[in-house]
């Protein structure tokens, strides 16, 4: 490991605080907050000893994990990207944030809690779904500091500057390079797509059922039924769709590679949809002799539509964005050089405008250049009138 | 980002938020209780017949304080048999209710009795008979766009509409006009509300022992309480024969309605001598009603009965065991005075319970009559619809 990648020299205060403020917010204050507010409204309504007491405990592990995440959050976003120092703060974090959770179940006291003043809830079943997009999160600093790390040794003078690529010799097939992707944004893209299309489901179904369960009633047994054919659903069409997620994530704006995969998950978001919509059926047949229909398909048609507008949206980005990715030499979709990209773009512009200007101002020199002699000539000297 | 994607992005965003909130006011009112049907208590819709149908409206109130209107409103019907086969369909007239309204609608359930085929048309009738129904309740909501449809399956037992055909052949008399000769047979039926007015045909037979057969046949309109009788034109030898006792004649009165009969018969016994000392006992259900004495609770059932002319004058002992369909059962045992045509009263006291099970409840209740005399034994039993009501 390159010790000098943790000398101050790369030390950015500012930014260090910037995500420090992050940190501490979402680790930290927010939790906190939230727990404070349980035992006040606990200590008003006079409720049991024993949740007061697990509130307690777990404000004190917030304060804890929370305190640690904010220091290695700030030291995190106090080192640039690509470097080592940035990539161990970044990875120890989000290590600590699935211990952090895991602390959080208190070794299944929160849970024999919860299921003896609420209802039978698996606690350890809904830390598995977030376990997965958690691992995502650790594997986002690798993914980060592979991305920048080219960036980062060559404004260091350490490699030499990758020369541009010319569009030329490209092809639309050479979109699919894995030189242009970017690993840190398809593995962001793929974990949102994993929490809000699997996890975020998934955790509902869990709470709905163990919520069902605690009725003890007959009549819900086909719906509860209903919930698991949809949990497996969710499964199969939310892992393909976070698998896409990631390509589309991880090819820059203006590529085929990017448009193909985010056409082909808008698809399959419309079959997910259609499924979690029951197809637009409800049917609720479990008290004897009646049963409701419900039929919504125009309804969830129309829902559709709206989703299916993101083809039309995707196509657009792929027109517009193409000539510009083209013309910066098929680099890949990271922040920094979308950043200078945007700055050429200003700084060309400007250009053009002065150009623009100066030849303005020429020709409008030029006018008048020319108009003087006429003018001398329809008014003469008077000494060469006489 | 680019002028078009930020404006294909903000229009996928308002064109899923329009979506969300014809979502929201479409469910709001269900939650908050504005929409929703009422029945209107007490206006029971009455059973009509009309061409072969069996109607009844009810009127409902629906509700629609929500931001879309109700479309296409439909109450439909379907009568089944026990093994779940389609007997008939009763469509409702699609209604509208706009949003903010309140609408009264009539529900009309409509039974075309011709749809039957005729044996369960006949059970129907003369009988009474638990039929299947499926009430669906349909309409459409948000701009069409929402089709609700609620089913509710029940069983209902329907009639009989027309009930206790008795021949009185115990009341039969013989009638001479000049050279023409008669019996003249009363008949007793009972018919419900919905039937009341309607025409039906009675034809009344009579046949001997010597194969001598007669009949008539008369218009009847039914009523709650019918009662009629048939005159039937008899031979001078048949007559005789009826007269001296040697007749052993039957007299069966067929009743025709809507395609449907049904009939009742009673052996004749004039003349006298048929070896039984007490003959035709009948209880007469059509002549029971219930009372309430101030918190005392009577049952008054009559029966009649014949008696050989050979054992006029003296008493019989008569038995008389009354059960609900919840269990309750009593009995009283009374002695009779044995006239040529008997008439008694049979009183039943009975409890509150066995009361309130009775009163304005069409249950089906059991009587059994025996009488007995020295060793001679005689009994008549009847299920039957009590129509009893009493009122306070």
């Amino acid at each position: 490991m390159n010790i000098g990648e943790f000398d101050k020299k790369h030390f950015s205060l500012v930014k260090g605080g910037l995500t420090a403020t992050a940190h501490a917010l979402k680790y930290l204050v927010i939790p906190y907050v939230l727990f404070a507010v349980g035992l006040m409204v606990l200590a008003g309504q006079d409720g049991p000893q024993r949740v007061g007491d697990l509130l307690g405990d777990l404000q004190t592990l917030v304060l804890i994990f929370g305190i640690v995440l904010t220091v290695l959050g700030f030291f995190k976003g106090a080192y640039p990207k690509g470097s080592y120092s940035r990539f161990l703060f970044g990875i120890t974090a989000s290590v600590l944030v699935i211990v952090y959770v895991f602390s959080l179940l208190l070794d299944g006291r929160t849970e024999d809690i919860i299921a003896q003043e609420v209802f039978e809830l698996d606690l350890y079943l809904l830390f598995i779904r977030f376990f997965f997009p958690a691992l995502l999160a650790v594997l986002m600093q690798f993914g980060e500091f592979a991305d920048h790390r080219r960036q980062f040794l060559e404004r260091e003078g350490k490699i030499e500057v990758k020369e541009r690529e010319d569009p030329k010799d490209h092809q639309f097939y050479h979109d699919f390079r894995l030189r242009y992707g970017s690993l840190y944004n398809g593995l962001k893209l793929a974990r949102s797509t994993l929490i809000g299309f699997v996890v975020i489901p998934l955790a509902v179904i869990i709470l709905l059922k163990a919520g069902f369960s605690s009725l003890n009633v007959q009549e819900v047994d086909s719906m509860m039924s209903n919930l698991d054919d949809i949990s497996a659903y969710m499964v199969m069409l939310g892992v393909p769709m976070s698998v896409l997620a990631f390509f589309k994530g991880f090819y820059p704006k203006g590529s085929f590679s990017r448009f193909i995969p985010a056409v082909v998950m808008v698809l399959i978001a419309l079959y997910w949809i259609w499924i979690l919509g029951l197809g637009g059926q409800f049917v609720f047949d479990s008290i004897e002799d009646i049963s409701i229909n419900l039929d919504f398909s125009k309804l969830l048609i129309l829902l559709m539509v709206g989703t299916a507008l993101w083809i039309v949206y995707y196509v657009l980005e792929l027109l517009l964005y193409r000539p510009e990715w083209k013309e910066a030499g098929f680099p890949s979709d990271l922040l920094e050089e979308r950043k200078v990209r945007k700055e050429a773009r200003r700084k060309a512009k400007e250009e053009r405008k002065a150009a623009k200007e100066k030849v303005k101002e020429e020709k409008r020199a030029a006018k008048e250049k020319a108009k003087e002699p006429e003018k001398e000539a329809s008014n003469p000297p008077e000494d060469k009138k006489e | 980002m680019k002028l078009p994607l930020v404006a294909t992005r903000l229009s996928i965003v308002a064109f899923k938020l329009i979506v969300a909130v014809i979502v929201i006011l479409s469910i709001l009112p269900l939650l908050t209780g504005g929409i929703g049907l009422d029945m209107d208590e007490g206006d029971d819709g009455a059973m009509t017949l009309e061409d072969g149908v069996i109607r009844a409206q009810m009127p409902i109130t629906v509700r629609n304080d929500g931001y879309f209107d109700i479309n296409g409103l439909t109450v439909s019907f379907t009568f089944k048999n026990q093994d779940g086969d389609v007997l008939a369909v009763s469509e409702g007239i699609p209604m509208d209710i706009p949003a903010g309204e309140e609408t009264v609608a009539d529900i009309e359930l409509a039974l075309d009795l011709y749809d039957l085929d005729r044996q369960v048309r006949s059970d129907l009738i003369f009988n009474g008979t638990e039929m299947l129904f499926d009430a669906e309740i349909s309409a459409k909501y948000t701009l069409d766009m929402v089709q609700l449809s609620v089913r509710a399956g029940s069983d209902m037992e329907w009639g009989p509409f027309i009930s206790d055909l008795q021949v009185q052949e115990w009341s039969a008399q013989p009638l001479e006009e000049g050279d023409d000769r008669f019996v003249q047979v009363p008949f007793t039926l009972r018919a419900e509300d919905a039937f009341n007015g309607l025409q039906a045909v009675a034809v009344t037979e009579y046949l001997d022992g010597d194969g001598y057969t007669s009949n008539v046949t008369q218009s009847v309109q039914l009523t709650q309480d019918v009662y009629e009788t048939a005159k039937i034109p008899l031979s001078q030898e048949a007559y005789g024969r009826l007269m001296n006792g040697t007749a052993n004649a039957t007299v069966r009165t067929t009743l025709y309605v809507l395609d449907c009969l049904t009939y009742d018969e009673g052996q004749l016994g004039m003349g006298g001598g048929g070896g039984d000392p007490i003959y035709n006992i009948q209880l007469q259900m059509g002549g029971s009603y219930l009372q309430n004495l101030s918190g005392s609770y009577l049952i008054m059932i009559p029966f009649s009965f014949q008696t050989d002319p050979a054992y006029q004058g003296q008493y019989a002992n008569a038995f008389i065991e009354y059960w609900d369909s919840h269990g309750y059962y009593t009995n009283i045992n009374q002695m009779v005075y044995m006239e040529p045509s008997g008439w008694a009263w049979a009183e039943f006291w009975i409890p509150q319970y066995a009361f309130d099970t009775v009163n304005n409840g069409d249950e089906l209740i059991q009587v059994k009559l025996t009488m007995t005399y020295q060793s001679w034994t005689g009994i008549n039993e009847q299920y039957y619809y009590e129509p009893w009501t009493v009122s306070p």
